[in-house]
């Protein structure tokens, strides 16, 4: 299982090393931090340039776990090692498991490229008053969004026409999931469906770290995130393995 | 026989045909349902991102940023064409187009004009919709006003999205990665979000179109206006030109070193 | 005693497209024996139902009816132990990852079948050897040959030594060269006491490599032979081929009884189509008394029993 794993993890930082599309969230999330940060510059609201950074940071990630994350199998159907690897006894959900943590991993260089935009390309200070909290939320972000991306990716492949909703899946979200504007601050109406997602948990956690006053509730809000996280992990994990017994079923298997 | 030099009818129905297939490769994608609830709510919820963090900057702010990110869909439609004027290399067909006795780079000018009209329904239904829920809803009349401006700035954006696809066009890889930067550039720098970037942005498509559609929905199309309107066409223009050199140098290029016909 | 390579009894498999439409059935009452260490043709026109046994064999596919044992291992059963032993190879360009190195594919896949680093990169190292890929290993597959790439996902269906490779018409769209080195290669296979199922419609290829073959036609098997006795069984005639032999003695063969045909193949050489038991030595016994030479006997090509079962137009 170890060696699957490691197998999945280094095939895909491969991928995303050999494919320029890949990069993408690499290019755009910079762009993204100076747009958000030239806004609040303008506006002469140095109070938001949390607000902007932790925008910046959530919107590469969650587009890097959308796009990459989001197109393994459906691009490994379209290759034809999907089947192939079918057939090895190797464990798909972790080799998945694998593959998804690549990406993961790669993601938080766009992080880090917020994080330099900020401090060195606009010379404002981004002090970490909370460390542990900041470190638990970006950690359980990661987590979290790593399990979402299982349930992306089998998504992908359940419906061949889910890959027409895959662009649809990101601004809504980022809406949603508060990670400029806060929930809170959003109509009403938005704030059940809002906390479902667990990047409106992961933005407020965030953002209260990079703040100097005392963050509440941390033990709950990081649950919240890694148990919305848990929620798309067992949910992927699921429907993977319904999917591939139906498809092993129905012989669509290796169809593009 | 020897081929007749190109007239003008036969030029735009190879622009025609070349519309017709690409709006069938990307048609191809979507359903209409499927693009409704799936594009469309989704520009609609882009332009919201960005016009409720206006409500968080300051009064005044949730308009202008409603306003700058429903134009700049229509830039960022046009710029598609980055991408989708290499997929006559994909389809096989760029070597045929170039042996055969018409200009390539005619039927790749029109190959993506289909994001055009696309491009216009997402940029109007932004305005007209997307205020209201914020309580910023902009009147009609003057949306209307502002039809034959989007179209202008699709099109002289549209132009900048073939120089570009042109110069990716044998390199697949770099399609995407090309399109994507140029749209978040020209949004840091062409007036979207906050006031543009000079002198840079006078250069750029955009620029001088939204500029005169924000004029128009504020007071109503005047002088200033059309001076504005005649930058961007200007700026087009230019970003045409310069799409039909590279095309034409590509052509050329391409049957020395043969990166026509290899893909990838 | 050692179980056979692959058995299946009565195996089906069905496919239902759509709800209103009838379902396809693309397997129907399979039962086939495969021997360990046999090299085994698996011959059948484009969608006889080949790739679908293959697929099914490698535990891609779930039956529909029947059962099949790779390696003993039952394929819905014991998928897991079934997986270990058996490893698929497809033809065509898909299958690999283009823009990754050979290594990097081959290392992927050995880690995928469970070998530790040390033992994958020298595995890694000899099929590349073996199958003439070592200066190129560091290149981008995409960049290879269709020889090249077909090669490569032989070592690949080869990196974990498996006891059963299915082989689903790899040679398809190489050219002759390219086709004959894999060829080559597969007998190298057999040789490390592999057993080898080999999908093709490429009757040459079949009669190059197997030992024994088994015909397949619209889901269903019509016959499983030895590849040397399969034309006389069917078609009971066999060929006599003389060079050395003039028109009076031609024309006298060719009015014995039991000789079918005389076609004249060049100036004093023919071929004789021979049916009927003890009728070759009969002919045999004539031409040499003749004065021939040169004569040597033929049993019927696998294309002529193909086509006889099968019929010139395929499926």
């Amino acid at each position: 299982m170890r060696r699957t794993f490691a197998a999945g993890l280094l095939l895909q930082l491969r991928m995303i090393r050999e494919y320029r599309d890949y990069a993408l969230d690499l290019v755009r999330t910079p762009l993204f931090a100076v747009v958000f940060l030239l806004l609040v510059g303008h506006a002469d609201r140095p109070d938001l340039v949390v607000n902007a950074v932790v925008a910046a940071a959530l919107t590469g990630l969650w587009g890097m776990g959308l796009i990459i994350s989001g197109e393994i199998i459906d691009q490994d159907r379209m290759l034809g090692t999907l089947e192939l690897t079918v057939a090895t006894p190797a464990s798909l959900p972790t080799l998945l498991i694998g593959r998804i943590l690549g990406t993961v991993a790669i993601s938080t260089v766009a992080v880090a490229e917020v994080w330099l935009v900020t401090v060195v390309g606009f010379r404002l200070p981004l002090p970490v008053h909370h460390p542990g909290v900041f470190v638990a939320a970006v950690l359980a972000t990661a987590a979290a969004m790593a399990g979402t991306s299982l349930l992306m990716s089998t998504l992908f492949v359940a419906t061949r026409t889910a890959r027409t909703f895959q662009n649809s899946l990101s601004y809504p979200f980022l809406l949603l999931g508060g990670v400029f504007v806060p929930v809170d601050q959003l109509p009403g109406w938005t704030h059940g469906p809002a906390r479902l997602v667990f990047l409106s948990w992961s933005s407020d956690l965030l953002r209260d770290s990079l703040r100097a006053a005392p963050v509440p509730a941390v033990g709950p809000r990081l649950g919240m995130v890694l148990g919305l996280g848990l929620v798309g992990f067992a949910g992927g994990l699921l429907l993977l393995r319904r999917v591939l017994a139906r498809i092993r079923l129905a012989g669509t298997l290796g169809l593009t | 026989m020897r081929p007749s030099r190109l007239g003008a009818r036969q030029g735009l129905r190879i622009v025609w045909y070349a519309t017709r297939s690409g709006m069938s490769d990307y048609s191809a994608a979507f359903t209409w349902k499927s693009w409704l609830a799936g594009w469309y709510l989704r520009i609609l919820a882009q332009v919201l991102f960005f016009a409720t963090i206006g409500a968080l900057l300051g009064p005044g702010q949730t308009g202008y940023l409603l306003v700058g990110n429903a134009v700049f869909l229509m830039t960022s439609h046009s710029l598609l064409a980055t991408a989708s004027t290499t997929w006559e290399r994909d389809s096989g067909t760029l070597p045929l187009l170039v042996a055969s006795p018409a200009p390539s780079s005619l039927v790749l000018l029109g190959r993506s004009l289909f994001w055009i009209p696309e491009g216009l329904v997402c940029a109007v239904g932004a305005l007209l919709i997307v205020g209201i829920p914020l309580g910023v809803p902009l009147p009609p009349v003057r949306v209307l006003w502002c039809l034959p401006m989007l179209l202008l700035i699709g099109l002289s954006s549209y132009c900048l999205g073939v120089f570009l696809g042109a110069t990716v066009l044998t390199r697949n890889d770099l399609r995407n990665v090309v399109g994507q930067a140029a749209m978040t550039t020209m949004m840091v720098v062409c007036g979207v979000n906050f006031p543009a970037v000079r002198p840079v942005a006078g250069l750029l498509p955009l620029t001088h179109g939204l500029a005169a559609v924000r004029a128009t929905l504020d007071r109503g199309p005047d002088a200033a206006v059309a001076v504005q309107l005649g930058y961007e066409a200007a700026t087009g223009a230019g970003w045409l030109a310069a799409a039909w050199l590279v095309l034409r140098w590509l052509e050329a290029r391409s049957r020395r070193d043969g990166r026509i016909v290899f893909s990838g | 005693m050692t179980s056979p390579a692959i058995a299946t009894q009565a195996l089906g498999r069905t496919f239902q497209r759509r709800r209103r439409e009838p379902p396809i059935v693309a397997l129907r009452d399979v039962t086939l024996r495969v021997e360990r260490g046999e090299v085994h043709g698996l011959l059948g026109p484009n969608g006889a139902g080949k790739s679908t046994l293959m697929r099914l064999l490698a535990t891609i596919l779930l039956p529909t009816c029947g059962s099949a044992q790779v390696c003993g291992y039952d394929v819905v059963t014991r998928t897991a132990d079934a997986r270990r032993s058996v490893a698929v190879v497809f033809g065509g360009d898909r299958g690999l990852y283009p823009r990754l190195t050979a290594r990097e594919n081959l290392g992927y896949w050995a880690a995928l079948y469970g070998l530790d680093p040390r033992r994958a990169r020298a595995r890694i190292e000899e099929l590349l050897g073996r199958f003439s890929l070592l200066d190129r290993a560091g290149d981008r597959v995409e960049t290879y040959s269709t020889g090249m790439r077909q090669r490569l996902h032989l070592a690949r269906g080869l990196i974990s030594a498996p006891d059963l490779l299915l082989l689903d018409e790899p040679t398809n769209g190489l050219d002759p060269v390219e086709a004959g080195k894999l060829r080559e290669a597969f007998r190298e296979t057999a040789e490390d006491g592999r057993t080898i199922l080999l999908a093709t419609h490429d009757m040459a290829e079949a009669e190059a490599v197997c030992g024994r073959v088994t015909l397949i036609n619209r889901g269903s098997l019509i016959l499983t032979e030895s590849t040397d006795t399969l034309g006389r069984r069917v078609l009971g005639t066999e060929r006599v081929e003389v060079v050395g032999a003039g028109d009076e003695l031609l024309g006298q063969v060719g009015r014995m009884p039991g000789v079918t045909a005389v076609v004249r193949t060049g100036p004093g050489s023919a071929r004789i189509e021979v049916s009927g038991p003890g009728m070759v030595g009969r002919v045999l016994h004539d031409l040499v008394d003749a004065g021939v030479t040169s004569v040597r006997t033929l049993p019927p090509s696998l294309e002529e029993v193909y086509l006889h079962l099968v019929g010139a137009g395929g499926g």
